[in-house]
């Protein structure tokens, strides 16, 4: 009898140990496994951060694309208005050039003309007009002589009979 | 003193113009043979001053409401160097409603002048606008910039105010400067449905006979101008538009569809949308339908535009 009761003492010990190794277990699983679950909670906060990130990212390259094709439309308005203003330039600057070569022909005519018109017509009241011969003449007081020198400039169509008053 | 004779009178001429011309003046004659005769060279000078650009004008595009102008004006902003301003009369009353509250406008001087305690009559807005315009006109010219103003006619044409007791906007430019104009029609049946749809029945009695009345006077007071027709705009942008510039003397661009997002405008009622391209028709209601028959002008006016009355 009293081998028995020793047995199940011992059988009852061994049962504790047991089932106290057995709880220790589960309470280590149990917080292996609160572990995991915050894990998983902190992983799945992550995830939803990031996807917002990535929407939010998304919105900002649809932005930035609008803007960019806003920006490149209104390059290519002021390309479009340079190249018109550079087309009118180049017909004002042509037309420039066409005025100074015309004056440029016509400044020696109207000399030549003046120099003729005060030669053929200078009243002894009228001062001299050196300036009117233009550089590289000299204008003389006395017609006669002014009609000699004049005389080698003229060309044989340049007027020679004297204007009426 | 005695008079002075004709070839003193040339020689004096002759000086003057020497003075001014002496940057261009030879320091040796050039030899005969290199210069042409002096009649050529003048009708060269002739020739060249008429070739020379006048003063710019002021450019100007007529059309009634919901005629699809906006699309049409939208398209000429974005040619080179035009500055639109869209929906202008200086004499439009259609702010200036009785018991409607002031309208918080810091800029605009004619309306304050409108609405003072003392207010200014249409003669004077006129002064103001021509003075305006001219100085707008000079100021872009300067800038190699064409000004182009969009009439608000809806103002003029549509309003309970007599059309015939004032000046046109065209008329107002034309004591501004010079003036290259064009009018933009579209079927009167759509445009006078979209007044409907939008509300803007400003003028009694309002109806399809009376609608088309006025549409024939803004007609009569800007005949002599090309009119240009939506319809024929939306089927084919690039060459109305170009048909369009060359009338008004404005450099074109094609595919200005291209470019409709980044130009923002007033008196976009429409169905607006950033594509060109014909509309259906709206959905009419039996009354406009029974109004067609009974109005002999709307049928009129069809036929002078060139559109079917058939709704």
């Amino acid at each position: 009898m009293t081998e028995l009761e020793a047995r199940q003492t011992e059988q009852a010990e061994a049962l504790g140990g047991a089932e106290a190794a057995a709880r220790q277990a589960a309470q280590r699983a149990q917080a292996g496994l609160d572990a995991k679950t915050k894990e998983l909670e902190s992983c799945k906060a992550k995830q939803a951060e990031a996807l917002r990130a990535a929407e939010t990212a998304r919105t900002e390259v649809g932005s930035v694309r609008s803007d960019l094709a806003v920006a490149l439309r209104l390059q290519m308005l002021a390309q479009s208005d340079l190249r018109e203003l550079q087309d009118r330039y180049r017909h004002c600057e042509q037309a420039r050039k066409q005025q100074e070569d015309l004056l440029l022909k016509l400044t020696p005519r109207l000399q030549q003309a003046a120099r003729h018109l005060q030669h053929v017509n200078l009243p002894d009241d009228i001062p001299d007009r050196k300036h009117l011969a233009g550089p590289g003449h000299t204008t003389v007081a006395d017609p006669d002589q002014a009609v000699d020198q004049e005389a080698d400039n003229t060309t044989p169509d340049t007027p020679t009979t004297e204007l009426k008053n | 003193m005695g008079q002075l004779s004709t070839a003193q009178i040339l020689q004096d001429t002759l000086e003057e113009t020497l003075e001014l011309l002496k940057d261009y003046a030879w320091d040796q004659p050039p030899p005969d043979d290199q210069i042409r005769p002096l009649p050529s060279l003048l009708e060269q000078c002739e020739q060249l001053c008429k070739e020379l650009p006048g003063e710019e004008p002021v450019r100007s595009i007529h059309h009634f409401a919901c005629t699809g102008g906006t699309l049409l004006c939208k398209c000429l902003a974005v040619m080179p160097n035009v500055t639109l301003l869209s929906e202008i009369d200086p004499l439009s009353r259609l702010m200036l409603g009785k018991n409607r509250p002031h309208l918080f406008l810091p800029t605009d001087l004619i309306y304050g002048a409108r609405v003072a305690r003392r207010p200014v009559d249409d003669a004077i807005v006129e002064r103001i606008f021509i003075a305006s315009v001219a100085e707008l006109r000079r100021a872009l010219s300067e800038q190699g910039r064409y000004l182009i103003l969009r009439d608000h006619a809806h103002s003029h044409f549509c309003t309970d105010a007599d059309p015939n007791q004032r000046k046109s906007l065209r008329e107002l430019l034309a004591q501004a400067g010079p003036v290259r104009s064009v009018v933009s029609v579209r079927h009167p049946l759509d445009s006078y449905l979209s007044l409907l749809t939008n509300k803007w029945t400003h003028f009694s009695p309002f109806g399809l006979e009376e609608y088309a009345q006025r549409y024939r006077s803004f007609l009569v007071r800007h005949e002599h101008l090309s009119i240009f027709r939506y319809e024929d705009f939306v089927d084919n942008p690039d060459g109305v538009l170009n048909d369009i510039c060359a009338e008004l003397a404005l450099p074109f661009v094609p595919d200005s569809e291209s470019m409709l997002g980044i130009v923002s405008m007033s008196g976009d009622s429409g169905r607006s949308s950033s594509r060109i391209g014909p509309r259906d028709r709206r959905d009419m209601p039996d009354d406009v339908a029974a109004e067609i028959p009974q109005s002999p002008t709307y049928v009129e006016l069809c036929k002078q535009l060139g559109y079917s009355a058939s709704p």
